[in-house]
């Protein structure tokens, strides 16, 4: 017979990675990717070489405006020990909402 | 002054209907007083972190302001309640002069926005009433 069931916890990932200045950031999407991605196929159409290089790193953060104008593009914004080139800022707001902000950073191998 | 949410939201709007409807007595909404119609009272039933902000509120509410509205069918005739409705209505609906009744500077947190949701009206025994309903959005006063 078994013994009693006994319940135990186990501590997970939780929430943004970082915080940024002038937003409460609500969540983040961090994608890791190659430019470079070049198959080279053997005479049967299959893939028996592939490379990889120029690696990106893109971020998402979207938050709640605490601070107008803090994210500019073309800026530099550190985020998770990463430093990205801002490309990309929406702000949005609606008559029954805090004003939402949406910041988009690539991270370039090359770049520091 | 209290920090809760729901009292603030209660002392500033029971303040600003006492002073723009002279005739009848404003109550809040867990009082003590003793009460008689006509009557307003304004009761902050609810206050809950805008979900907007998610796990990190930062002391921002949406809250959930009733305003009760009673008079005696014995005193009153019902377009005579329903004109007292109607003030308060009136008076509600200025979110700029609500939004005055906080100082400019922040120091006592601030009122983003306030709407109607709901003007419910019935009778029971020899009473008129209305419930009219607000979701009001706001943020109590900054660490001093």
């Amino acid at each position: 017979m078994p013994s009693s069931p006994t319940e135990f916890g186990v501590a997970l990932v939780f929430g943004p990675l970082d915080s940024v200045t002038g937003i409460v950031v609500q969540s983040d999407s961090h994608t890791q990717r190659f430019a470079l991605d070049i198959e080279v196929m053997d005479e049967q159409g299959r893939v028996i070489t592939n490379r990889l290089d120029d690696s990106r790193n893109e971020i998402t953060i979207e938050g709640v405006v605490s601070t107008e104008d803090s994210v500019a593009i073309g800026s530099k914004l550190t985020y998770g020990g990463v430093s990205y080139i801002v490309k990309d800022v929406t702000d949005r707001g609606s008559n029954q909402e805090f004003r939402k902000l949406s910041v988009k950073g690539i991270k370039y191998q090359e770049i520091a | 002054m209290s920090s809760l949410i729901r009292s603030i939201l209660e002392d500033k709007f029971s303040a600003y209907l006492a002073a723009n409807i002279t005739d009848t007595p404003v109550h809040k909404g867990v009082t003590d007083d003793v009460r008689s119609l006509p009557l307003i009272i304004v009761s902050a039933s609810n206050s809950k972190p805008d979900k907007d902000l998610g796990a990190n509120p930062l002391g921002n509410y949406q809250v959930k302001m009733e305003i009760y509205v009673y008079s005696s069918a014995d005193d009153d005739t019902l377009e005579t309640h329903r004109t007292r409705v109607s003030k308060v209505h009136g008076l509600m609906s200025d979110v700029a002069a609500l939004q005055s009744l906080w100082n400019y500077n922040g120091s006592e947190g601030k009122l983003y926005a306030c709407w109607i949701e709901a003007d419910e009206e019935g009778m029971k025994s020899r009473n008129y009433g209305n419930m009219i309903t607000y979701t009001a959005v706001a943020v109590i006063p900054p660490a001093v």
